[in-house]
């Protein structure tokens, strides 16, 4: 009886709080507002979009940053949000760029875009949502203007 | 017997102590000097958008030079200037306009050179910095500047 009541307690306390605790990623959507992110101009910037929304004649990008990762954008659960960029990696072989890995946050998401230089003209981008344990990863493609 | 045993055991400790001293002098760490002008180097010391790093503040003793992303990067090893093989760069962002640690990591036959670049941004000026020489488990550390990098400081 000591051990029902002890049961029930405890999934009582611990139940609530790790259903409130689970971690939510944020929907990903499509920019609305392109040019208002400062990317229609200028060269060098990084456009992605998700595969098969290419021949869209409206909102395409999924990702938009500077060629360095600066000034990074995402339309997070229904709203263009700039991300912070935290951390940039490059790995190199033949002084040619093989990989290259930006961390972003957005509140409590962390935002890990990966390029993968497959060869001069073919980059693989990967995104990836984390948020304490919770991940989602997708595929983008992605081009560059100039 | 037990005098062989002993001497067979002394033998053989003289023998490893002669192959792990033959292995650590194959470790050797080139030495670092400055640049030398009469033989190549990077694009030039002058300018925007380069690392000159000197041993000493405000000095002109450079002995490592590359372009801001970390190419063509160039030192003097040995008293030669050599040209440095990029492997990876790692830039942690410290504020919004782009100030960074910076991390870059070489390779030079079997020494791994790495460079960090703390307070990293556009316009730094004797900024400190660290290269730190790795091969076979030895490694050097040289406390660096890094130079202005624009004409107009």
């Amino acid at each position: 009886m000591r051990c029902k009541i002890l049961a029930t307690v405890l999934v009582a306390v611990m139940l609530p709080g790790s259903v409130a605790s689970q971690p939510r990623l944020p929907r990903v959507g499509l920019i609305k507002d392109y040019p208002a992110t400062g990317l229609a101009v200028g060269c060098g910037n990084i456009y992605s979009e998700l595969p098969g929304t290419e021949n869209n004649s409206g909102d395409k990008y999924v990702f938009l940053s500077r060629g360095d990762g600066s000034n990074a954008w995402m339309n997070l659960n229904g709203r263009d949000t700039n991300l912070r960029l935290v951390r940039t990696e490059t790995d190199f072989a033949n002084e040619k760029i093989t990989n290259t890995r930006q961390v972003y946050r957005a509140g409590k998401t962390r935002v890990v875009v990966t390029f993968r230089h497959v060869d001069d003209e073919q980059v693989v981008m990967t995104i990836k949502l984390l948020n304490g344990k919770a991940s989602r990863s997708f595929r983008a493609i992605s081009s560059s203007d100039c | 017997m037990t005098l062989k045993i002993i001497t067979v055991l002394m033998l053989a400790q003289l023998f490893l102590g002669i192959c792990c001293a033959q292995a650590g002098g194959g470790s050797r760490l080139p030495r670092v000097r400055r640049l030398r002008t009469d033989q190549p180097a990077s694009s030039g010391k002058d300018g925007c958008d380069n690392h000159p790093l000197t041993f000493h503040k405000d000095s002109d003793d450079y002995f490592f030079d590359s372009h801001d992303d970390g190419r063509d990067a160039w030192m003097n090893l040995d008293g030669k200037n050599v040209r440095l093989t990029l492997v990876r760069s790692v830039l942690v962002y410290t504020d919004e306009y782009g100030t960074a640690n910076a991390t870059y990591e070489y390779r030079n036959k079997q020494t791994i050179i790495t460079v960090r670049l703390p307070f990293y941004s556009d316009y730094t000026n004797s900024v400190p910095a660290t290269v730190q020489l790795r091969r076979d488990g030895s490694k050097r550390t040289y406390n660096a500047f890094v130079a202005a990098q624009c004409d107009a400081l």
